[in-house]
């Protein structure tokens, strides 16, 4: 029985890193002063979680079956052993099934509803310019439609409002994502929040990673542009938006007030990068040792 | 595209043929399959008149523009399509600005000194 507690450690791992991680980490706002390391933090969560849980059974299958054990049962010997084993394969095998077929649904939606987008980006729009789309259109609004066929769309009304050094940092900020595929690292955790049932999804913590994105490209502007120029272009797309039936949504209100102030820490070194690493190795190597240590014992 | 959009009521190939050979040198059978593609997402109509297919836009440039930019405010609401397109910002209400331009000058002044 001495193996019983690794594998219990590793269904608690499961349980930590795919339902409180996901609640605790939007917490840590000084998360947000390093958003790649961040994001490397958030990523092997989710793979901990992942791995950790798809795991937890066959490991819990080799200790029962281990010959230390001599609790009396009535199967015995081959029989045991292929019975045991097989309910932890169907088990791992199940969640693997869940994890493949949301990522193929996400993942099928995603591409089809951009294609839609950028055929249609394609047809309006009144000038056209490498992979850039401007449509005519009043309202402020910039996007990128990731992918190897990008493109990045502004409306008229955007490039009116901004000044020539905010049109480079709003582009700057959009050829990030495009050319860091932001998409596909938004695509993998929006593929595991509808992984896990429903009740333990949590939302704040898919808006935090949508955050740390855009700190993220941000960051890689303010680079290129500078901070004001950046922080001019966040607060003229803020202003005169387009006319919204629903203006409830707080989170979404906070996020430019965050990404302004974070600005000028883009272009310093911030230390709390090697904890934020080192919580990322720790947890990474952490389903791995336990599984050694189950084998082991 | 432009010339469906710039001529009154509905035209065939050789019509859009004519019209675009203008300014550019393009095959008719180019025109055609472009036309044909265009049908078929159903970004014009097409009606049949004799054996010639006759085709104008399914709506003006400015209501498919609107309805581009609806489609894509409404991603910002649906979790589904949240990850299909990324967004310079999210909403802001008008009343944040103010704070907003606080804050922006407040990090400018500070990076300045």
């Amino acid at each position: 029985m001495s193996s019983a507690l690794p594998v219990l450690a590793l269904g608690v791992l499961a349980v930590v890193s795919s339902v409180l991680l996901p609640r605790l980490l939007p917490r840590l706002s000084w998360l947000r002063r390093t958003p790649a390391a961040a994001l490397t933090l958030w990523q092997v969560a989710g793979l901990t979680g992942v791995s950790a849980a798809l795991l937890t059974a066959p490991a819990a299958a080799l200790s029962l079956v281990s010959p230390d054990d001599a609790a009396p049962t009535v199967l015995d010997g081959p029989l045991r052993l292929s019975l045991v084993l097989a309910v932890a394969v169907a088990l791992s095998g199940g969640m693997a099934v869940l994890l493949l077929r949301s990522g193929h649904l996400v993942g099928r939606s995603l591409r089809s509803n951009r294609r839609e987008q950028r055929h249609v980006v394609d047809v309006v729009a009144s000038r056209t310019d490498g992979r850039l789309r401007v449509l005519d259109h009043p309202g402020r609004s910039a996007y990128c439609l990731p992918g190897l066929q990008s493109r990045v769309v502004l409306t008229q009304g955007a490039v009116n409002a901004l000044s020539a050094a905010e049109l480079d940092a709003v582009l700057a900020h959009e050829h990030a994502h495009v050319r860091s595929r932001h998409d596909l690292m938004l695509e993998f955790f929006t593929v595991l929040h509808r992984t896990v049932p429903a009740r333990v999804r949590s939302e704040p913590a898919l808006a935090e990673v949508h955050l740390l994105i855009e700190l993220l490209a941000d960051r890689q502007a303010a680079r290129r542009v500078g901070v004001s120029a950046m922080g001019g272009a966040l607060v003229t797309m803020a202003g005169q938006g387009h006319p919204r039936a629903t203006l409830s949504d707080a989170a979404a209100e906070g996020d430019a007030a965050v990404r302004i102030r974070a600005l000028p820490g883009h272009l310093r070194f911030q230390p709390t990068v090697f904890a934020v690493a080192l919580a990322a190795i720790v947890l990474g190597l952490l389903p791995w040792a336990l599984l050694a240590w189950a084998l082991w014992a | 595209m432009d010339v469906l959009w710039d001529a009154d009521g509905r035209l065939s190939v050789r019509d859009v043929h004519a019209r675009l050979g203008e300014d550019r040198d393009l095959a008719y059978t180019t025109v055609m399959t472009v036309l044909d593609r265009l049908s078929k997402k159903k970004v014009v109509t097409r009606t049949r008149d004799g054996r010639a297919w006759q085709y104008a836009p399914a709506a003006s440039r400015e209501e498919m523009t609107a309805a581009t930019m609806r489609g894509s405010l409404e991603a910002l609401d649906a979790d589904d399509r949240k990850a299909a397109m990324l967004h310079f910002l999210g909403e802001a209400s008008p009343s944040e600005i103010a704070d907003l331009r606080a804050a922006l000058a407040e990090v400018t002044e500070r990076d300045a000194g």
